[in-house]
């Protein structure tokens, strides 16, 4: 069967619960927003195959429930992920502080090159806002990833935010594969050596 | 939060534990191994994966993975890994520092005890010039530290878990082929003892330690060994014979196969075994995945099934007693019948008001369910509210005194002032969660729909009461799900409660802190489908599937959100008549699986896609035809004479003898009354006082409900 996609890259969706996680993928899936929200029992996944430089990336893009109680369960779903967008909520402070715990979680769980993401949801509710743009700047930065404030609802930089993460990826998978062929054949043992130099890495190529 | 303050006074209490230890063991320079180590197993082409914070520059790269015996200053055996330099990346110092990056927060969170416990510091090894350098690039790690060796990804990845909080101390990926001669060498030697598969793909072994790693030598001289070291954790398919047996071994050498029926099924962590006669096994605790869930996943592995004589004997075992087992009768055609309607409710009502006979109704509403008019009453008695053998004047009583007891509690948290609250987090958290789900539970069905409607404040009030009632479980997300219809059909906010106590106390367990219910669920499933559906349940292990991960959503809500409204209602109101036998909620998921097993095997779904695909059934589940399918899976299951113990038990059959040395598993605790005994034993003086209270409680509530 022919391949309809050149990449496929596995995100997770984290954060505290009510932050918009379910929202977000839903803007970003359908281009739609429901306003009869309902919580998000389990875990779940959707798919959208984006275009960056000519290649057809699909993204698996994974929602979880976001109480603590569920960690032993979403827990299990971060292996393999290669994109996680970490979710808080501008209006809620506690969110926001909570993405620490996120952090750790993720230490523990996810594979250590995971691509991250801060994403400071519901923008759109400016005169609620309890965390200014620039504390979530400067968390992003302690944490050297990138950030952007987003609304599912005005959809605003919701896109936006899956593209730069899937192209972060992107350029990480190319420079591997890159080093992977040098363009004179270098020495045998060394190429195999790169290639599974990221757990994922020689998946994605197998897909 | 209630978790996390737990989770820091356990963290002191392991580093305690950790510093004492250290002491123990005098780790101190000299206990630092010296001179040349006689190597007792090595892999090449191993990278670094995991490690702790001082070998973050040396994570992916090659070397080797050596198990170690030292005698200098006294025998020890270490876990090491040695860069090859070799192999190493010539100039990748840039990437490198982008990637280490992760890590370099990682390593904050490391603590100096745990770096020294295991003689990782390079100080300690050495600092003078490059011999101090490189070797500190080798990660040792005394092998009485560790807890568990897992084996995932086929056999690529291998982890070590630490003994002080069972966190991962190491992780490796080979290169090469993959760990299997590395962990049979292990094996081989007693250095460790298969405990648990875990979810599909993955297997664990408990690390013994030097004095078990002695009494194992010795009893496999005995002869005995053969079967423990093998292990294939087919625990509940071996025959009752050979399990009587096993159960004459010592407890600290029994295998782990051999466990009691009750822990088999479900339970993630065996902590039985941790009292076990000075301490000998450490289970791992794997998070997010059911150990528990993998008897018998012997082809998840398939790729690298190096198996010993022992393995393929104990299949072939296994083998008879599938047979055995398949052997099911046909399954019979079973037809669903008419709902309970007024007319025989009256009949099955005395004069007084009691009904007569409850166990005929519970098999009319199993059969057929109840008319909606008859919902309101009928469901008191279903959720135990009402007692079946209460008089009218009873029950009024009874609803009286619940009435009292209900507002009481709700006054509790109404009259929490705001210092109160700022100061306890606890209650501040569940309030906030509450808060969050009700605006979000059900708003399509009218009785909760549009702006401002007074039924949520409702719902919300009563899952703030029910975290006063039952504070240690609070609230969790999924118990909006189980109210919601509860108060649609009940609309009095104090019945409602009540009847959702005698839910919850049903479903309690779904809801633990540590999911231990849940876990047990997917085991139990996991279980009735090998048993039910042989094809179905081959085919998702042989796809890393089997730890029915996706039936979470129909379990914890009981298929709230597979099902339209009217079809909620009437699914609950048979189950909780907890015929036709206990466990029938699971028989339900075995019997929506049954009907999409040629949808799984045929369109060749891998887990995301059984995932996907159980998570879209909803809205399409047919419920009178899976109810006919589940009764019948049952009946199947119940007219099979050699049904295994473990199935019995789960749906309430009576066990078979139990052959010398097998142990019983204990009954299911009994439908507790919920705190209805005190009724009828109250003093008119008592009464009066009581009155009084409600009186006072219903003003109070009302008052606060104003404010």
């Amino acid at each position: 069967m022919a391949k309809t996609y050149d990449y496929l890259f596995k995100l997770l969706l984290i954060g505290d619960s009510g932050v918009g996680k379910t929202c977000i993928l839903f803007r970003f899936s359908e281009d739609a927003f429901n306003t009869t929200f309902i919580s998000t029992i389990g875990i779940d996944f959707k798919i959208r195959t984006i275009e960056l430089d000519n290649k057809k990336i699909k993204l698996q893009i994974w929602d979880t429930a976001g109480q603590e109680r569920f960690r032993t369960i979403t827990t299990a779903y971060y292996r393999g992920a290669m994109g996680i967008m970490l979710v808080y909520d501008i209006t809620q402070e506690k969110s926001f502080e909570n993405i620490k715990n996120w952090i750790r979680n993720i230490e523990e769980n996810a594979a250590a090159d995971v691509e991250k993401m801060l994403l400071g949801n519901k923008c759109e509710l400016n005169d609620k806002r309890q965390v200014s743009k620039e504390r979530g700047e400067q968390l992003a930065i302690e944490y050297g990833i990138k950030f952007m404030e987003t609304s599912a609802k005005a959809s605003i930089n919701v896109e936006e935010a899956f593209l730069t993460l899937a192209s972060d990826i992107k350029a990480k998978t190319e420079k591997r594969m890159e080093a992977n062929n040098p363009p004179k054949g270098g020495h045998q043992l060394k190429l195999t050596e790169i290639r599974t130099k990221d757990s994922w890495l020689s998946r994605c190529s197998l897909l | 939060m209630n978790e996390s303050v737990r989770y820091e006074r356990c963290q002191q209490v392991q580093l305690g534990v950790l510093t004492e230890s250290q002491e123990g063991i005098k780790a101190s320079e000299s206990d630092v191994p010296q001179g040349i180590g006689n190597v007792l197993c090595t892999h090449d082409g191993v990278l670094l994966k995991k490690a702790n914070a001082e070998h973050i520059a040396e994570l992916n790269t090659s070397g080797s993975l050596s198990l170690v015996e030292y005698s200098q200053p006294r025998r020890r055996l270490y876990l090491e890994w040695q860069p090859n330099d070799s192999i190493m990346i010539a100039d990748d110092s840039q990437d490198q520092g982008d990637w280490a990056l992760v890590d370099r927060i990682s390593g904050r969170t490391r603590t100096t005890s745990e770096c020294s416990a295991f003689n990782t510091k390079p100080a300690e090894i050495g600092s003078n010039g490059n011999a101090g350098t490189a070797r500190a690039r080798i990660m040792r790690a005394l092998l009485d530290d560790l807890a568990a060796v897992e084996v995932r990804h086929r056999g690529q990845t291998i982890r070590f878990m630490r003994k002080s909080d069972h966190g991962v101390h190491c992780e490796f990926f080979f290169q090469h082929g993959n760990a299997d001669l590395f962990v049979r060498s292990m094996r081989q030697q007693h250095f460790i003892e298969s405990s648990e598969t875990s979810r599909g793909g993955s297997e664990e072994y408990a690390i013994l330690n030097t004095e078990n790693q002695k009494l194992k030598k010795t009893f496999a001289e005995l002869d005995i060994g053969e079967i423990k070291a093998s292990q294939l954790p087919r625990d509940s398919w071996l025959p009752n014979k050979l399990a009587g047996f096993l159960g004459t071994i010592p407890d600290y050498v029994q295998p782990s196969f051999q466990r009691s029926p009750k822990s088999r099924p479900g339970s993630l962590v065996h902590n039985d075994r941790q009292t076990s006669p000075s301490d000998n096994y450490q289970f791992i605790k794997l998070s997010g995945s059911t150990n528990s869930a993998c008897s018998s996943n012997s082809q998840s592995r398939g790729e690298s099934a190096d198996k010993s004589p022992a393995d393929s004997e104990l299949e072939n075992l296994n083998a008879q007693d599938e047979k055995i087992v398949n052997n099911l009768p046909a399954r019979q055609s079973v037809h669903r019948g008419q709902p309970l309607n007024e007319a025989q409710w009256r009949e099955f009502q005395t004069r007084d008001g009691c009904i007569s006979d409850s166990q005929r109704i519970k098999e009319i509403i199993f059969r057929g369910g109840i008319v909606p008019s008859l919902r309101a009453e009928v469901w008191k008695y279903l959720l135990n509210y009402y007692q079946w053998s209460d008089t009218e004047v009873e029950r009024l009583e009874r609803r009286k005194l619940k009435s009292l007891e209900y507002y009481k509690m709700k006054a509790q948290w109404l009259s929490m002032s705001t210092a109160q609250e700022a100061n306890f987090s606890g209650y501040r958290d569940r309030k906030c969660q509450i808060e969050k789900d009700v605006k979000r539970t059900d708003r399509t069905q009218p009785f909760f729909a549009g702006e401002d409607n007074p039924n949520l404040l409702l719902l919300q009030g009563i899952l703030m009461t029910y975290v006063m009632y039952n504070f240690d479980l609070g609230y969790v997300q999924g118990m909006s799900d189980l109210l919601a219809p509860i108060l649609e059909i009940q609309v009095n906010e104090v019945d409602a409660f009540w009847c959702f106590v005698g839910f919850m106390n049903m479903v309690f367990s779904n809801f633990d802190i540590d999911q231990a219910g849940m876990k047990t669920q997917f085991a139990q499933l996991r279980r009735l489908l090998e048993v039910a559906n042989a094809p179905l349940f081959n085919y998702m292990c042989s796809h890393d599937s089997d730890n029915m991960y996706f039936c979470f959503r129909w379990l914890l809500v009981w298929y709230k959100r597979e099902l339209g409204n009217e079809d909620v209602l009437k699914l609950w109101e048979c189950l909780w008549t907890r015929l036709p036998c206990p466990n029938f909620h699971l028989l339900f998921s075995v019997a929506i699986l049954d009907q999409e097993t040629n949808v799984i095997i045929d369109r060749k779904y891998e887990f995301t896609e059984i995932l996907k695909h159980v998570n879209e059934l909803t809205g399409t589940i047919d419920l009178k035809r899976t109810l006919e399918t589940a009764e019948a899976i049952y009946l199947q299951l119940k007219g099979s004479e050699a049904l295994p113990n473990d199935i019995r038990h789960i749906i309430g059959e009576p066990l078979l003898p139990p052959v010398d040395g097998e142990v019983r598993p204990e009954e299911e605790p009994a439908y507790s009354d919920d705190g209805f005994d005190e009724l009828g034993e109250l003093t008119p003086e008592e009464k009066r006082r009581n009155d009084e209270l409600l009186e006072e409680a219903l003003e109070r509530s009302l008052y606060l409900n104003y404010m």
